[in-house]
């Protein structure tokens, strides 16, 4: 009588179901039957090799008739197979919600009988507990102990008997994995059945080479990189490999006493599809082997394939320090090349080869003695080697600005960050194993913001009367620091339509610091080439347009220089030839904002001036302005740098600016 | 078939837990099961909602599983009585979801007022897993033969190709009439609880598609009757 047609929904069951078919070798689950369960019963000494197992307490806890030998409970293990599995029942008015089984007889009726026929007396049969619980079905939970988990917290689960002596099975071919039994779960069946079938095997191997008085321990020899490659050698025996969709859940659990728990790792189908293409590539595959059966890099290894991510052990390092410095060499060539094509990150390569080739032709002495070093590119001072090589390889025209830019760590953050991390590590990989390049690859970086915010800077400075200075200073390593770009900016105001959003935008980071260092060393790359196109100024779209909290305080400078040009108006008005005084304004402005030295008295002075003509204008007696209303940044604090700037550019945009009408009422 | 109503919900938790992990930790499914869906419904109706009163389709996300600790207030059933256990509190760790989105289509499009003004609070898990309804339509639907069905819980066929967990659940429950008496699980299957994430194109019975400028592939699962 067959028991099962097909899997159940349940994986502790189909993982029993499946042990039972590897055991007895069958072609289908299907074959299963009550009598083929009882042979198998005495074939394999099921009472005995699960009091022997180790992982049996895991799976069942040691409350049940194997191990709690109180009540003389060993007696009661076979009598209460044989029963269920004589008394199979496929139909009933009880629906199984483990498997979907009809059946009448219940687990505890069973039970009692079970105990009647060890020779339990009817009292001592009313002190047991009966009913399943977590000693029969791991994690199902137990009335006595997780009641509230339970349906109206005093019913269990409703299970066929037959399951559970069917999961008796399990403890054949419960391996370990992350300190828990491991289940293997898979929609797709043949594969998590040939994985149990390779599991049990493993297990009868430990069994039959232990002695019969001994108990057979755990079996946590394998890591995840193990059962995946058992996943894979499974897979690609299949004949229909590449249409077969298949995933794999690798559960972790245990059921024992109070450490309980579960845990489920998801391979998902496009996972095992990456490592299927590394697998079947003859020139990596022992490499990838490698790899996964070690435990300290298998976890690592899958989880950054998984989420596209670069993978540390990719490149030479060195672990430890002194005596116990272990130094490793990086993967090979072709698996680099594998594992960058499968994260999607395959045109970096060919840039990196290409500046591995200009450091064999630009290095200095100092980058010599970093270049011999295994783990050289984690190295502070490789940055500022490999940059200098690029500045002299832009010199010769072997480099330029949308090449840098490529290289950044993020080529869309601004302010801008002269990175590539990322970059060194492949660069050093290269130049480590000797893989050079001399084509300078295609380079799209368009659209990125760091290409935006220098086209927008280089066009100020080509336009600037002190082009030329500017220029030199970026290009000389001991002054390119110390240029500014404000001023630029303040003059430039003049003649073409800018934001002080964008000026922000450029050059300060979302706490309002300024940040110019990463932009001049980039400015550096594009005024040392030979060929240096001209740009036309085009606007930037920020985003700190919505950002209330600055458009607020945008607005409260905006108002206060304003309310200086209607006191200065107010002042001046007629003086010259009757109209108002815009030159004046400006040529007293222009000094105003170039003043460093003394800015903070010239302003003070402004608002005080400021101050007395709104108060004899609106015949108030509070000052409208103080200086901390204008020296706080947006976030509140007193961050002067990004206050004088906005100080000086409204101010300087007022005096060029037009009078509005309400300025004029 | 050409119209549904359209229920949209999201909140700040919710815990779809995988069934029979009971002891130890709690551990969540991908996608709620149709009986948990099914109750939402009647929450928001004020009654139980029978399996057979209405065809229901669903799409689940959320953006992270996280967890819980929480103290557990721990009972137990002697036999007689279900009382606090003896050991009192213990600490139990729970995986949640985080801001999870549940989309749900189903065919009565006359109980479109009772979501517009739900008679209940919804929740999706815990009593505290509560869900608001964000919008509710009567949304324009076509039959498809193959789409997306990531967040969602399919019958399980051999050769579903598609990736995500199996799942033994009832369909529905029936509350027994006997106060006390607990419910009866109607139709155990297997099913296949599908990641949102997994955006393989599956070929499948009933399935439907909004017409929308951007369509919204789901199944349309019919209960046994």
């Amino acid at each position: 009588m067959t028991i099962f047609k097909t899997y159940t929904g349940n994986a502790m069951l189909n993982n029993a179901l499946m042990t039972i078919e590897a055991l007895a070798r069958l072609k289908s689950v299907s074959a299963i039957t009550p009598s083929l369960l009882k042979e198998l019963y005495h074939q394999v000494d099921l009472k005995e090799t699960n009091k022997r197992l180790k992982n049996y307490t895991m799976l069942f806890t040691n409350n049940g008739p194997l191990h709690n030998n109180k009540g003389n409970d060993d007696r009661v293990y076979g009598s209460l197979f044989s029963t269920i599995v004589s008394n199979f029942e496929s139909e009933g008015a009880n629906i199984c919600e483990i498997s979907g089984l009809a059946f009448q007889t219940t687990f505890n009726e069973f039970y009692e009988l079970a105990l009647k026929e060890a020779g339990f007396s009817n009292k001592e049969i009313g002190s047991k507990d009966t009913n399943i619980s977590r000693t029969w079905f791991p994690l199902i939970g137990s009335l006595g102990s997780d009641a509230q988990a339970l349906p109206q917290a005093k019913f269990t689960v409703q299970i066929h008997p037959i399951c559970i002596a069917v999961l008796q099975f399990l403890p054949l071919s419960a391996l370990l994995y992350k300190r828990g039994i491991l289940l293997v779960d898979s929609s797709n069946f043949e594969l998590s059945r040939e994985m149990v079938a390779q599991n049990t095997q493993t297990l009868s191997e430990k069994i039959q080479n232990i002695s019969l008085k001994e108990s057979v321990e755990n079996v946590r020899d394998f890591s995840k990189g193990d059962y995946l490659l058992k996943a894979l050698d499974i897979l690609a025996e299949k004949e229909d490999f590449e249409e077969t969709y298949s995933d794999l859940n690798m559960w972790s659990f245990s059921n024992s006493g109070t450490g309980a728990n579960c845990e489920i790792d998801r391979i998902p189908n496009f996972l095992i599809r990456k490592l299927q293409r590394l697998y079947t590539n003859a020139k990596i595959d022992i490499e990838l082997k490698g790899i996964l059966a070690k435990n300290e890099t298998a976890y690592s290894f899958i989880k950054s394939l998984e989420k596209n991510t670069d993978w540390s052990l990719l490149y030479p390092n060195v672990f430890g320090s002194g005596k116990k410095a272990i130094r490793y060499e990086g993967v090979s060539p072709e698996f680099m090349e594998a594992y960058y094509a499968e994260v999607g990150k395959t045109e970096l390569l060919p840039t990196a080869k290409y500046i591995a080739g200009l450091i064999q032709q630009y290095k200095s002495k100092a980058f010599e003695k970093l270049l011999v070093k295994t783990d050289g590119w984690n190295d502070p001072e490789y940055k500022v080697e490999l940059f200098r090589v690029l500045v002299k390889a832009t010199e010769d025209n072997k480099w330029g600005l949308e090449q840098h830019i490529a290289i950044l760590d993020n080529k869309d953050e601004l302010p801008i960050k002269n990175t590539y991390y990322q970059f060194q590590k492949l660069i050093h990989y290269f130049t480590w194993k000797k893989v050079q390049s001399n084509t300078l690859p295609p380079i799209y970086v368009l659209n990125t913001k760091v290409l935006k915010a220098c086209k927008w800077i280089i066009s100020l400075i080509q336009k600037d009367d002190k082009v030329n200075a500017i220029k030199s200073n970026l290009t000389n390593p001991n002054e390119n620091a110390k240029v500014g770009f404000n001023r630029i900016v303040f003059d430039a105001l003049a003649n073409t339509e800018i934001a002080l959003e964008e000026v922000i935008e450029i050059l300060y980071d979302e706490e309002y610091n300024y940040r110019k260092y990463g932009l001049n060393e980039v400015l550096r790359i594009f005024f040392s080439q030979t060929d240096q196109q001209e740009f036309e100024f085009e606007n930037l779209k920020s985003n700190l347009n919505r950002d209330a909290l600055l458009q607020n305080w945008i607005a409260k400078i905006k108002s206060f220089a304003n309310d200086y040009r209607a006191y200065y108006f107010g002042r001046y008005q007629g003086s010259g030839n009757g109209g108002l005084p815009h030159n004046k304004f400006q040529k007293t402005i222009d000094p105003f904002i170039k003043e460093n030295d003394n800015f903070y008295t010239l302003l003070i002075e402004a608002i005080f001036n400021t101050n007395q003509f709104i108060k004899e204008r609106e015949h108030t007696k509070d000052d409208k302005w103080k200086m901390e209303d204008l020296m706080t940044n947006p976030l509140g604090n007193n961050n002067r740098n990004i206050c004088v700037l906005a100080v000086k550019f409204l101010l300087k945009e007022t005096s060029i600016k037009p009078l509005e009408l309400s300025i004029i009422n | 078939m050409d119209k549904l109503l359209e229920i949209q919900l999201s909140g700040w938790t919710a815990t779809p837990r995988l069934p029979f992990i009971l002891s130890g930790n709690a551990i969540c499914m991908h996608t709620p099961s149709y009986s948990l869906v099914l109750g939402i419904i009647g929450c928001c109706l004020g009654r139980v909602v029978h399996a057979g009163e209405v065809k229901l389709g669903f799409k689940y996300k959320y953006d992270t599983a996280a967890q819980d600790m929480e103290t557990r207030h721990r009972l137990e059933f002697d036999g007689k009585r279900i009382k606090k256990h003896s050991k009192g509190t213990d600490a139990y760790m729970r995986e949640f979801h985080t801001s999870p989105k549940l989309t749900v289509w189903i065919d009565r499009l006359d109980w479109k007022a009772y979501f517009d003004n739900p008679i209940g609070t919804p929740s999706l898990g815990r009593s505290q897993d509560i869900l608001k309804i964000d919008k509710v339509t009567i949304v324009r639907v076509s039959k498809i033969e193959k789409g997306n069905l990531g967040g969602s819980l399919l019958p399980f066929t051999t050769g579903v190709q598609a990736g995500g967990q199996l799942v033994q659940l009832a369909e529905a429950y029936l509350e027994n009439n006997e106060v006390g008496s607990g419910r009866t699980p109607l139709a155990s299957k297997v099913f296949i609880s599908i990641p949102h994430d997994n955006g393989a194109e599956i070929i499948f019975n009933n399935l439907y598609e909004t017409k929308e400028e951007i369509p919204v592939s789901f199944y349309l699962h019919e209960f046994v009757k």
